[in-house]
């Protein structure tokens, strides 16, 4: 096992909300990210999946230390950065950078992609304009761009050449994690496997650790070491990637490997199990377990008290009452 | 099920259909470039391809709402035995909702935000059905009970931004069945969706197949949506049909390189491998080279690819490909 | 729903408050009206008579404290200039303002929305290039310099319309139309690109494609759906408008509350300065409510706790 990199303890972020006549407010709160404890290893790829809606996106901007957290410590290196300022928080940042989903929404449209990926080395002040000319060279034919598509403008640019784009500016302060807000999504299927490989050799060629974010079982499955899996604001389970894709524990991870629509030429998978019903409101989320009105193993106890996280094979760890059961049973 | 669908008269025909957009500086990008297909009664029928390959605007087309710029240059489109390219714009307007609805990708802006659901609905069979207010209601009901709307009454009062995204989707295929229509759209249905939700209106849309015998035109990016409700797909690249037959054979035998490519790369790449891809970018549709329209990309081209365009024929008497060397690719 | 009208009445109370309190101490702090009000060879003694008569000798704050209190008991105060209750001053002039605001703010929304919406509808004609190009120019132009003009054309050179003064219809025409170009084309321009864009939303796609004419979508959809920004825009030109009307009705010795506040102004008029101003705050502040409450009837969305 490689080193641990980055780590959350605990992490929380709160979004309060007063309603009402002055004097007679009540107070409500969403919990987004409820608690959460997650380790990135160095040069690993760790997957974080979800469905809309279940705190994901907002672990990344804490993360990314866009937001502050509500509780709770975040450790880079073994050092706490959650309340770093100046020089060390500007030193945290140049070592952990993000790609978008949107490559269309993400570069200024107003800029030459020559000022798009240098702007990062531009903004700390420390490299002459020189370097910063090779710099923007290297990292374009880093992402197998021509260094000559510099002083172009991103629109003369497809989806996946502006994905490779993005990847380069992310690049260019020599990160030691990515954070991926789901970095396919938004592209064409063809474009999709191009960009999945360059982001794997990246890996294997920088030794970059990855932290992906998707609500892409299949995908996370195959491009991770290590998955956790997200439901309103809580990690309901997490574990090594082949351990969650081979063995899920918990009924919802289930769920969404069995939601997944597989192509495999071949024999097709005709009966999909599904779950039914929708994520409920993160305002006011079910007593107990957040997961038990769309339960298929729902018991009395999940309906009151929130599970317990029990232990499984190679250090996963899955947060279901059911599992207790069949442990005394 | 038959697959015997040749032998039936299809519900949709398209021959030869062409469709032109009017670009920048004189350029006619060339959408659809004589594309024929057919879907049988009842069936399922995908749509696959990559953005600009022109199967969003092949279901335009068919509705008769192409874009401004777009126009149809030539072909037929017989619906239930008549040509609806020559039909009138008002015959057309009560073709639309009635006989053929649709469904669009995102359900969060399909709906106008300032009415409520049942409103919406009410008003599709206000405009096409001699009912009164008592029975419109009554219907509407129904509606939603049929699309898996729970509560339905209560539901109909609410506003689109109270509810859900899938929800949403359901309400919209509410609507777009309102009129028992022999033939439903779908454009992407479910990429705005949550995978869990996804799975949850596919099913829908297959029940709706089997429960009211509605054909269904599926366009989609994604093999596994196709994989799990079509009967028949129909590969797109360029404007152009490559491939078309039933889902299995397309599945087992791909008859096209870019099929199998498209397949191949669909997936998630096995513990540290690479996913295969395909390289190069589609044509540019106002400047197409002679030839194949893949050829620059394909993997098993020869000379005669580049000079002269196959065209699709038939490799089983429901399978067809657009390709020189069909019977010499891989499963 | 009415705790919201509660909070935001209890809100323009203190706004009010504070407007008064301020324009109170502005007033005064502009000069001396004993002077202004009194012949050149006063004595001590008739002075000092004046300002006891009027409460002027004592501090500011105390002065404000009995406005305050008058006011409660409905007493607004005398007219230094007039030697009238200064709310029977204002009163007077009051439907001559209304009467011309009113009317160009309804010719600014019928004519803005009318044109706005024809010219998204023809989007690309010449009448869409030339309703947009005057709209821009209408806009541009200082509101004074409009009035001048028109005063020049049409009643110095043409003779049709009267220059100046409150005399029927005629004399309405060139005040409000002046008044209203510069409202008339933020509305138009807006209702434009506002229709513009939900034509080409999903939701229209959708109507569309249930078979709804084109007429229906307009008039039930696109519309609705385009005047919500038109609406906020309405709010913030009522506003304008106000000022607008000072100018106005100063050019065209129209004989409302504007003009009758640059007198005052000019003539340290304090009582009716205070009530002419705390009647145009309240006016505004509550045709903003009557806004943002509009809000709420076309729009599902909003909902006011």
């Amino acid at each position: 096992m490689s080193d641990l990199l980055l780590e959350t303890r605990n992490l929380s972020k709160h979004f309060f909300f007063r309603k009402g006549l002055p004097f007679a407010r009540s107070k409500s709160v969403i919990r987004s990210v409820d608690g959460i404890n997650l380790q990135v290893r160095a040069g690993q790829t760790f997957g974080l999946v979800g469905e809309s809606g279940c705190g994901k996106s907002t672990t990344a901007r804490l993360l990314l230390r866009l937001m502050e957290p509500t509780e709770g410590e975040i450790l880079f290196d073994g050092a706490p950065v959650h309340q770093a300022t100046g020089p060390a928080l500007n030193a945290y940042r140049s070592n952990i950078q993000t790609v978008f989903q949107d490559p269309y929404g993400s570069l200024n449209p107003r800029m030459k992609v020559r000022e798009i990926i240098a702007e990062p080395m531009i903004a700390t002040g420390r490299f002459s304009r020189t370097q910063i000319d090779h710099r923007v060279a290297e990292l374009l034919e880093l992402v197998n761009l021509s260094p000559r598509m510099a002083q172009q403008g991103p629109h003369e640019f497809s989806g996946g050449q502006r994905q490779r784009i993005a990847i380069a500016r992310a690049l260019a302060l020599n990160p030691r994690l990515l954070i991926l807000d789901e970095p396919v999504s938004a592209l064409d299927v063809s474009v999709r496997a191009q960009i999945l490989n360059l982001l794997a050799d990246l890996q294997d060629e920088l030794g970059l650790a990855y932290f992906m974010i998707s609500h892409h079982l299949e995908l996370v499955a195959s491009m991770c070491d290590w998955i956790a899996v997200m439901y309103l604001g809580r990690i309901v389970e997490q574990g090594p990637a082949r351990q969650i894709a081979d063995n899920p524990r918990h009924p919802y991870t289930k769920a969404l490997f069995a939601s997944a629509l597989t192509v495999n030429p071949g024999p097709l998978k005709t009966e999909q199990r599904k779950i039914e019903g929708e994520v409920p409101s993160p305002l006011n989320p079910p007593k107990g377990c957040h997961f038990h009105p769309r339960c298929p193993l729902a018991m009395d106890v999940c309906r009151q008290v929130a599970p317990p996280s029990v232990p499984g094979p190679d250090g996963s760890v899955a947060t279901c009452h059911a599992l207790t059961q069949s442990v005394a049973a | 099920m038959s697959f015997d669908q040749t032998t039936i008269e299809p519900l949709l025909a398209v021959s030869d259909l062409s469709v032109e957009i009017e670009g920048r500086e004189g350029r006619t990008v060339r959408a659809a470039r004589g594309l024929s297909f057919s879907v049988g009664k009842g069936r399922v029928m995908g749509v696959i391809g990559e953005s600009g390959s022109g199967k969003s605007m092949t279901a335009l087309s068919v509705m008769r709402l192409l874009p401004r710029a777009a126009k149809v240059t030539g072909g037929r489109v017989m619906f239930q035995g008549e040509d609806l390219l020559t039909k009138s714009p008002r015959a057309m307007r009560s073709l639309r909702g009635r006989a053929i609805g649709m469904i669009l990708q995102d359900p969060s802006v399909s709906l106008d935000p300032l009415y409520s659901v049942g409103d919406q609905i009410d008003e599709a069979l206000r405009m096409h059905a001699r009912m009164g207010k008592a029975e419109r209601h009554a219907r509407a009901v129904e509606l939603l009970t049929s699309v898996g709307i729970p509560s339905p009454e209560d539901r109909l009062d609410q506003y689109p931004h109270e509810m859900s995204g899938g929800m949403l989707q359901r309400v919209v295929a509410a609507i777009a069945i309102a009129l028992n229509p022999a033939l439903l759209i779908a454009d992407e249905p479910t990429t705005a969706l949550d995978p869990t939700i996804q799975v949850q209106v596919l099913d829908l849309l297959a029940g709706l197949r089997d429960r009211l015998g509605i054909s269904i035109l599926l366009i989609t990016h994604d093999f596994g949506v196709a994989a799990h409700i079509c009967d028949d797909i129909m590969v797109m690249y360029a404007g152009e049909v490559v491939e078309m037959g039933p889902v299995r054979q397309i599945f087992d035998r791909p008859a096209h390189p870019y099929t199998r490519a498209l397949m191949h790369s669909s997936g998630a790449p096995e513990g540290g491998n690479r996913l295969p891809t395909i390289d190069g970018s589609p044509p540019d549709l106002a400047d197409l080279p002679p030839g194949c329209a893949f050829a620059q990309r394909c993997p098993m081209v020869q000379p005669r690819c580049r000079a002269e365009a196959p065209p699709r024929r038939a490799l089983t008497p429901d399978h067809s490909a657009a390709c020189w060397r069909s019977e010499e690719i891989p499963a | 729903m009415l705790n919201y009208i509660l909070k935001r009445l209890g809100l323009a109370a203190i706004t009010i408050f504070g407007v008064l309190l301020l324009i109170f101490i502005a007033a005064r702090a502009s000069g001396d009206v004993t002077l202004l009000m009194l012949p050149q060879d006063a004595t001590d003694e008739m002075i000092a008579a004046f300002r006891a008569q009027h409460g002027l000798d004592q501090p500011v704050i105390v002065q404000f404290w009995q406005f305050l209190m008058g006011m409660l008991g409905g007493d607004f105060g005398t007219s230094l200039r007039y030697q009238r209750p200064a709310i029977e001053v204002i009163l007077q002039r009051l439907p001559a303002t209304l009467e011309l605001t009113l009317s160009a703010f309804g010719l600014a929304l019928v004519l803005g929305v009318t044109l706005g919406m024809l010219s998204a509808y023809w989007r690309g004609s010449v009448f869409d290039r030339v309703i947009r190009v005057v709209a821009i120019m209408l806009q541009s132009m200082p509101g004074f310099w409009l009035a001048i003009m028109a005063i020049l054309v049409f009643a110095v050179t043409l003779g049709w319309l009267p220059t100046s003064g409150r005399n029927g219809f005629l004399s309405l025409i060139m005040p409000a139309v002046t008044l209203a170009t510069f409202p008339l084309s933020g509305i138009l321009r807006m209702t434009r690109s506002s229709i513009l864009e939900t034509i080409e939303s999903e939701y229209v796609k959708f109507l569309r494609i249930k078979g709804v004419p084109e007429s229906t979508i307009l008039w039930r959809h696109a519309l609705r759906n385009a005047l919500i920004p038109v609406i906020a825009l309405c709010g913030l030109q009522l506003g304008n408008l106000m000022g607008g009307a000072v100018i106005t009705e100063t050019i065209f010795n129209w004989p409302g509350l504007g003009s009758l506040m640059i007198e005052s102004f000019v003539s340290r008029d304090y009582p009716v300065i205070q009530v002419g101003v705390l009647f145009i705050a309240t006016m505004l502040i509550l045709l903003n409510l009557a806004v943002d409450l509009l809000f709420c009837v076309v729009d599902p969305r909003i909902r006011y706790a």
